[in-house]
Parts: structure tokens; sequence; C-alpha cells
């Protein structure tokens, strides 16, 4: 198992970390606002920002004390590789499938 | 809910009615295993909608499930269509993932294109706890990292 896309799932699976990625994807963001849409505390709010930065979701700039939040979109596009075993199945069940018509036709 | 999945197309050199009995016939569905060694089953296919096809699937030492379909729509030689899964393997069964197969003529050749549905919700990836949400399909479809 990919262990990054482990740990980029594991921060998605918030409701909360998953507004406050949608608020990103809007425009960077400031502590205070992403906090503004919940009732829940600034620690908390914290909590979940350092989540979401070790997973590599967002990126925060550290060179002010209001720190704006920003979106990161690497690891979500590793997001669809999850589809990749199924491709990957069917591929090479297709190749199969394609010898095996070569021997049927040449039956024939 | 919104749908995940997949397409595969492709050109086969031979006739669809030719691909469509690869599809279903027992006695040539053993192109659906793997390349490992496989131990010779008895390959079952009941050919109807709501009707079952079995294969036994080796994937390592000692290790094998069962896996197949069951018949959504039967369409010969243009389409067929079927629930895919494993009892015990990989997906299961029970997680609803559709299969669909459609069958063009191109001259001597047929255009197969395969269509994999994965339900909104179903955790195809083991990590996926929390299974897909609109919100992360909004996301990717912001930044176009949706294929």
């Amino acid at each position: 198992m990919n262990d990054a896309l482990t740990t980029t799932f594991a921060a998605l699976a918030d409701p909360t970390r998953r507004a406050m990625l949608a608020r990103l994807s809007e425009g960077e963001a400031t502590v205070t606002e992403l906090a503004e849409p919940f009732t829940i505390s600034l620690p908390a709010i914290s909590r979940h920002l350092k989540v979401l930065e070790s997973a590599g979701l967002i990126t925060r700039s550290r060179t002010a004390q209001w720190r704006p939040c920003r979106i990161d979109t690497t690891r979500l596009a590793e997001i669809d590789s999850w589809m990749a075993p199924y491709r990957e199945f069917f591929g090479e069940r297709f190749d199969r499938l394609d010898k095996h018509l070569q021997t049927m036709k040449e039956q024939q | 809910m919104t749908e995940r999945g997949f397409t595969l197309t492709r050109i086969l050199d031979a006739p669809r009615e030719l691909v469509y009995q690869a599809w279903t016939d027992p006695e040539q569905l053993q192109w659906f295993l793997s390349d490992l060694p496989q131990v010779p089953r008895p390959i079952n296919v009941d050919l109807r909608p709501g009707g079952a096809w079995t294969l036994n699937m080796v994937v390592g030492d000692d290790d094998e499930y069962t896996t197949g379909g069951v018949y959504l729509e039967l369409d010969p030689p243009a389409r067929l269509s079927f629930v895919w899964g494993a009892h015990g393997g990989w997906p299961s069964l029970d997680d609803g993932l559709v299969a669909t197969v459609t069958l063009v003529d191109r001259g001597p050749q047929t255009e197969m294109t395969f269509h994999l549905a994965v339900p909104a919700g179903v955790q195809t990836h083991p990590a996926m706890q929390q299974g897909w949400t609109d919100t992360i399909n909004r996301l990717l479809a912001r930044f176009a990292l949706q294929r």
C-alpha cells in the first residue's frame, strides 16, 4: 500500500478538514478565516490544520503572525491512483483476451 | 451520488460474435485468469440476467478465491453488463461494481469498450475509511485532476 496515499485519505476522512480544503480551493486564507464557519475551538482548528499540513494537502506561510494557508494539489492528484489496480487488472486480462481470440481464429 | 469509474477501449482482431463468446462461454473464459499458473477448475456460467459466472483465481501459493460476476444485461453480440466481484477476494461482489462491455463492428475487427462503474462510498482503497464525498470530487474537478 502506498503510505502517502494512506496519509492523504486519513487527512481527508474528516468533514471539517474537507470543508477547509474546499474553502482553500477558492484561494488562500488565514487560520481565523478558516475557523470562522465552525463552532469548534481554535486549538481544534489548529490540530486539523496540522493534519492537513502533515499530509501535504496545505502549505502554511510563516512570515507573519496571521499565517495564510494555501492548498497544495500534489497529493490530491495522487488520489486518482486508487483506480490504477483496477485498470491494470483489466488491462492485463484484455491482453490475454487478445491472445485467446487469435487462438480461436486460428482454430476456425 | 457521484459515480466514479474508468473506461478502457481496445480494438480486437476478431468479429463481435467471437468476442462476445469469449466473454460468455465457460470453455473460453480462461483469459480472465491471471498469468500465474492456474489450477484447473471448472468455470461456471449461468447465462441470463441475474445469473452468475464464476471462476477460481489463483493469486499465489495456496491463495485462491472465486471471482466472476452476476449478469445484468445480455445483448449478443453488442453488449453485456455484470456486477463484478469476488467471494472472499478483491473486490467484493457486495461492493456493486458494475462492468459494461460494448462491442462495435470495425470491419473484421471489434472495438470493445469496457467501463467499470464504482459507486460513491465504496471503500475501494483500504485506506478510504470514510469513502468518497462530493467535496473531494469538487476539489478534484476544480483543479482538473479527475480523469
